[in-house]
């Protein structure tokens, strides 16, 4: 068996019309896009450039206007292709009167889970996600944070092959994102296949393999993340162990290589900060 | 064959325990129910006929509390569900479209079934209470409203433990009201007369409550597809309206062809024959049969014009 491609979309547009069929927005335009298994690709982009709408055509809830769109080689369409996909929508996932336990037990037993089965594979994406402890509780009074990881939990139910996830990680925490950015990577490495959207470009370039740049629905740069950001004909040094005060000689020692070259004292970013700050408080806040 | 049906069995399920839970449910069936008890008693319904006028107004209230039921709930069930994305995360990933309406109007079904069951009771309740032409059967309505209250204080507890008052009350009431029901025939006036003093004759009507119910539900589907609540209450009343007067406004052979194809309400309207002995279970087969086909040709309407509806 060749090595298939999970995800497949070639020239694809988006005209929207209003309701006499007349053209309002040209949402995307002339989209290229593969995802293979095991890969972990990002849609970068602004607000309205068009990276809800693509995934929304990815699941066949929007029709292209123009190109093709193939997952595992079949339409979007075809029941086969449902079972093997996971989608993690922009909007909420639950039902306000249900709770998240009855809200997944629900989900999966529409993927054709049940008994023994359906609860543990409950149970470990409960674990999964960090809902454990909010799982009894309904869905109507759940942050928004919650609302995303159990989002996050129904979407890893059916164990899918391709994963789309319009903004997973909005509205979390920062220690939920980085639990989120794992969880994608150990996907990823299990061999799944993802396709993540988002405007965070920290998270784009902590996660994705490779990238594209969206803005009003053009590509305007796509490719493997390393390749975009690197720089070949700069370097950066670090010394976490060197004094500011002795900043100069090191300055005036590295001038005769490179005219341009700069110093500054070593910050650390507030992400990492921030990380370290509550995990010395020993608040292991994993469950929301 | 049973596993196609399986979908439809989860998301009617969730359907129907989500609007269950809803609290303008328990509001409404609480009103309902309230007003139920109250109509008997009413001055201006002791006269002659006193069993007919009381009858005649609880078939109104009870077939236009359904429908608000139904309505309210294919708004929730439907309309919030499609707007609020989950609608689209279930068509994308593990249901065919025609299996979530499906799904719903089996759920909104599923509602329907309290409220037929409390439609019921309290139609033979309330002919018991109006059984003399001039005095009230009081016992028989202290009765009632002792179990109405504790219902409500059952659910009350039930909601302080943490629970869906709604669905608590609904729980309650289904219980109590038809064992309450049973225990009239104990009660002084009734002193053993058993069932003697209800007025059986009025079942078939109840009987018919179900299928203009679900008439209702077929219409307010496809409204809710497209609006929101409002607009779909008020388009689903301008039916209904509609569909009561359809006889009149489509008379002539031309009306009486497009009369076929609007939903009509008039079969159902068996509310005077109870009086010459109660409509025939016949004339309830077949409003029901009626009903039924005019339900599913709606239901096949919608899903045919939904199915490449975009989801966007
Ligand atoms: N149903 C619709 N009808 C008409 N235009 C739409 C519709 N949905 C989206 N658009 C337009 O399409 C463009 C792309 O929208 P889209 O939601 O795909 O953006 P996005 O990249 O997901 O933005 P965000 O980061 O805010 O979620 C926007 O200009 C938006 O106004
Ligand atoms: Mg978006």
């Amino acid at each position: 068996m060749a090595v298939e491609r999970c995800l497949e979309a070639t020239g694809v547009s988006k005209q929207y019309t209003d309701f006499w069929g007349r053209p309002t927005v040209l949402a995307v335009e002339a989209l290229d896009l593969v995802v293979a298994p095991g890969e972990v690709v990002g849609l970068l982009g602004p607000n309205g450039s068009g990276k809800s709408t693509t995934v929304k055509m990815l699941v066949d809830l929007l029709r292209p206007s123009r190109g093709s769109i193939r997952l595992f080689g079949r339409s979007p369409r075809d029941p086969l292709v449902k079972a093997r996909l996971g989608y993690l929508p922009e909007e909420s996932c639950g039902y306000p009167y249900l709770t998240g336990l009855e809200t997944l037990h629900f989900y999966g037993r529409l993927q054709g889970l049940d008994g023994s089965r359906l609860t543990a594979r409950v149970a470990t994406v409960l674990d999964e996600v960090g809902l454990r402890a909010g799982r009894e509780r309904r869905v109507g009074q759940y942050s928004k944070g919650m609302q995303r990881r159990l989002g996050l939990a129904q979407a890893l139910l059916g164990q899918p092959a391709l994963l789309l996830l319009d903004e997973p990680t909005s509205g979390l925490d920062p220690l939920g994102r980085r639990d989120v950015k794992a969880l994608i990577r150990r996907l990823a490495a299990a061999g799944s296949a993802v396709l993540l959207s988002s405007h965070l470009l920290a998270e784009v370039e902590d996660v994705c393999d490779r990238l594209l740049i969206l803005h009003r629905g053009r590509t305007l740069a796509s490719g493997a993340v390393g390749d975009l950001l690197r720089q070949p004909q700069g370097l950066r040094a670090t010394l976490p162990q060197l004094a500011p005060e002795r900043a100069a000689e090191l300055l005036a020692a590295i001038r005769p290589l490179d005219e341009a070259a700069t110093t500054e004292p070593l910050i650390s970013r507030l992400e990492a900060y921030f990380l370290a700050v509550v995990a010395a408080a020993g608040a292991e806040g994993r469950d929301a | 064959m049973l596993a196609a049906l399986r979908p439809v069995r989860e998301v009617a399920l969730a359907a129907a325990r989500s609007a269950w839970r809803a609290p303008v449910h328990g509001v409404l069936l609480l009103l309902a129910l309230g007003l139920a008890g109250l109509l008997p008693l009413a001055d201006y319904l002791s006269f002659l006929e006193k069993r007919r006028l009381v009858a005649d107004s609880l078939q109104a209230l009870w077939l236009l509390s359904g429908l608000a039921a139904v309505g309210l709930g294919a708004c929730r069930t439907v309309g919030d569900e499609l707007r609020s994305g989950v609608c689209g995360l279930l068509v994308a990933t593990r249901l065919s479209r025609t299996s979530w309406l499906s799904g719903k109007l089996a759920g909104l079904a599923l509602l329907l079934l309290p409220w037929w069951l409390a439609a019921a009771v309290t139609q033979l309740w309330g002919s018991r209470l109006a059984f003399d032409d001039y005095r009230v059967d009081w016992p028989a309505a202290r009765l009632y409203w002792a179990l109405l209250l504790l219902a409500v204080l059952l659910a009350t507890w039930r909601a302080w433990r943490g629970h869906s008052f709604a669905a608590s009350l609904t729980a309650a009431v289904s219980l109590l009201l038809p064992l309450g029901l049973l225990a009239l025939g104990l009660l002084p006036r009734g002193a053993w007369s058993g069932g003697q003093l209800l007025d059986w004759r009025q079942l078939p009507a109840v009987a018919l409550y179900y299928p203009q119910w679900l008439l209702g539900a077929a219409v307010a589907l496809p409204l809710a597809l497209v609006g929101d609540a409002v607009p779909t209450l008020l388009a689903g009343a301008v039916v209904l309206a509609l569909g009561l007067t359809a006889d009149a406004l489509l008379s002539g052979p031309v009306g009486r062809s497009i009369g076929w194809l609007l939903p009509n309400w008039q079969p159902f309207q068996v509310g005077d024959q109870w009086v010459r002995g109660g409509a025939s279970w016949g004339l309830v087969q077949r409003a029901w049969l009626a009903g039924l086909a005019q339900t599913a040709a709606l239901w096949q309407l919608t899903v045919a014009a939904w199915a490449e509806h975009e989801l966007g």
